[in-house]
């Protein structure tokens, strides 16, 4: 037998799409089904689309997480949606690193700050971070500032989006498990691979035609080869150009980007 | 790290279908089972601290069949609920079972420690009698059936599996309503991919999952809900996330199976098999080669190529790395059964799914959009 192609799309919505029209159809409003309050109060009119009813997300910081078996009661959309849409209102005095530090090891914001799990170190972080916020730049003592500084606007930074990456277990029902993780890609390198040139072809034209899911990583060349570099620890890398010995496995994280408009 | 002990090789049974076809009667030790609860615990600790989260682990009994070796069973998972209490690990228990050992003592020690337990019956007895046959060749519902009493209703912890293959697929949709009047709450219909399956009888493959469907939709309208895994993982996969993969194990990483001997294999598929040759990732002395058990997983690159631009390609089975290599040879190749079989499924469950969500269906929007 042949594999053939699936072509058929579902034709019922699938959470997020639901969530945003769950008035418009006359069913549950979303908050009673356990979705946060920011989505519910203003559903999109008419219009179910991912994106709307994420940049409504980011309003306000929606943060979820907790221990690696409590994730019953997070809507499991807010899983999956991205790296980008956790909004962290920032108090204007932190640095990058504090809030760094703040968000992914101590979780001292807010307990329910999932992202203290991140496998990365501050400094990786840091520069996730810097990534996922194109607008903003560190001036000389690690505060966050825009890139483009308007005379007239004196108001905080706001909205620092913080990546949202796991590596976590979540009980779906009974005792099924499915991992939640930045690391599940393996890739095994060939003749002539270097890092940057499995970055380059995997996070950006996807001609290694592995996960092309996954090409629209946000991240420049060199913060994806320090991405994949944290996400091998076992591995010692010279150089991001130099060859990496035949067969060596790497674990490629699975990190994904919404169309936030930030 | 999840582990699986397979107690025995053993089996009173000779269903046709079993892929376990080395069936010596071959036990684990007490020593090895300790040795190997030991080795699997130490490694999950060993992850947590890397991952930085809870230690979570699942201890799953197989075989053979495991009740054959009901002490050890006991001795073992009461050893692991200790060992997990002391050094700080969620535990969650699982046994795979023919049914025919089963009693009433055995079933209420089972709820008492929580297992979840997985009961393999293929329906009512004329359909189930086709393939399962107790060693001596007699039928063997009867000796199986009686077991179900004590595991009805959806707050038992317990799931039917019913296999599916060519000479018991007629009748398939009729063996899910028997259990539904039995009122057994969830279903894996599990298909034998290794048979050789001729037009006629995917025509009737077909037939059968339309008609279960209609059985799963009926449910959902009177109110008694019940899962099938064909159906619940691919809708769930679709409504909660597209990037969820559908009921993803593990084959090469956070999973180990244990031979009777006490050698390590990423799945327990493979233990089963008589030639594992070059599938071992170490033995209880040795402990669990986790390079070598890395090497063994599939490298991810199933979807490409000829699976691109495929819709179903999230929802799919293709990453089931034991049925994989039981149809291709290869961990990484996906038959074209599977593909036939994923294709099938996820139609059907989409029109299922798209029909309760039609009606507002009170029971499927709260298991879905929850």
């Amino acid at each position: 037998m042949k594999i053939k192609k699936h072509h058929k799309l579902p034709a019922y919505p699938n959470a997020v799409q639901f969530a945003a029209s769950a008035k418009i159809l006359g069913l549950a409003t979303v908050a009673s089904l356990g979705v946060s309050s920011a989505l519910a109060d203003e559903p999109a009119p008419g219009d179910p689309k991912v994106s709307t009813a994420v940049s409504k997300e980011q309003e306000k910081p929606i943060v979820v997480g907790g221990e690696c078996d409590s994730f019953d009661n997070i809507p499991d959309f807010m899983l999956e949606e991205g790296i980008h849409d956790y909004a962290y209102e920032q108090c204007g005095y932190k640095t990058l690193k504090e809030i760094v530090k703040m968000f992914y090891k101590d979780g001292i914001v807010d307990a329910k700050h999932r992202g203290k799990i991140l496998p990365f170190d501050t400094d990786t972080c840091c520069a996730l971070v810097l990534a996922a916020n194109p607008a903003l730049k560190l001036d000389s003592s690690g505060k966050l500032t825009r890139a483009k500084p308007d005379p007239e606007d004196h108001s905080p930074i706001s909205n620092v989006l913080m990546p949202r990456v796991y590596k976590k277990t979540k009980e779906i029902h009974n005792a099924e498990e499915v991992e939640y993780s930045t690391h599940d890609y393996q890739y095994v390198t060939k003749s002539g691979d270097t890092l940057k040139s499995i970055v380059a072809s995997f996070y950006k034209g996807g001609a290694a035609g592995k996960a092309p899911d996954y090409k629209d990583i946000p991240f420049d060349s060199d913060v994806a080869c320090k991405l994949v570099a944290a996400a091998n620890p076992a591995l010692k890398l010279d150089s991001f150009e130099n060859p990496l010995p035949i067969g060596t496995k790497l674990l490629l994280p699975k990190v994904y980007k919404h169309e936030c408009g930030h | 790290m999840d582990f699986t002990l397979c107690l025995t090789h053993a089996c009173n049974m000779r269903c046709s279908y079993c892929y376990a076809v080395d069936k010596r009667a071959s036990s684990m030790t007490w020593k090895t089972a300790k040795r190997a609860i030991d080795c699997c615990l130490a490694e999950t600790l060993s992850r947590s601290k890397l991952r930085q989260c809870r230690a979570i682990t699942q201890l799953g009994f197989f075989g053979g069949e495991p009740l054959l070796e009901w002490k050890l069973l006991q001795r073992a998972t009461e050893y692991t609920e200790e060992e997990c209490s002391r050094l700080d690990i969620l535990l969650k228990k699982t046994v795979t079972t023919n049914m025919s050992l089963l009693d009433e003592e055995k079933a209420s020690w089972l709820k008492d420690h929580r297992f979840q337990v997985a009961l393999s019956l293929d329906g009512a007895a004329d359909r189930h009698n086709l393939l399962r046959r107790m060693a001596d060749g007699s039928p063997s519902h009867a000796n199986c059936a009686g077991a179900l009493q004590w595991f009805r209703g959806k707050n038992v912890n317990s799931e039917m599996i019913l296999v599916v293959d060519p000479h018991n697929i007629s009748g398939l949709a009729d063996s899910v309503q028997w259990l539904v009047d039995q009122e057994m709450f969830s279903y894996i219909l599990s298909p034998n991919y290794n048979a050789v399956w001729s037009e006629a009888a995917r025509a009737q493959w077909q037939v059968e999952i339309e008609r279960i469907g209609i059985i799963y939709q009926q449910c959902f309208r009177d109110g008694r809900p019940i899962r099938i895994d064909i159906f619940d993982s691919k809708i769930e996969a679709h409504i909660a996330n597209p990037l969820q993969r559908c009921g993803q194990c593990s084959f090469g990483g956070n999973q180990i199976a244990v031979a009777p001997d006490g050698r390590f294999y990423p799945c327990v598929r493979i233990v089963g098999l008589i030639d594992r040759a070059g599938m071992e990732a170490g033995d209880v002395s040795s402990g669990i080669d986790s390079r070598r058990l890395a090497r063994l997983a599939p490298t991810g690159s199933v979807p490409s190529g000829e699976c691109n631009d495929c819709l179903a390609r999230p929802r799919c089975k293709n990453w089931c790395a034991c049925v994989n290599h039981a149809t291709t040879g290869n961990v990484d190749s996906v038959s074209g059964l599977v593909c036939y079989h994923e294709r099938m499924t996820i139609n059907i469950a989409d029109q299922v799914a798209a029909t309760l969500f039609a009606e507002k269906n009170p029971a499927f929007l709260s298991r879905f959009y929850r």
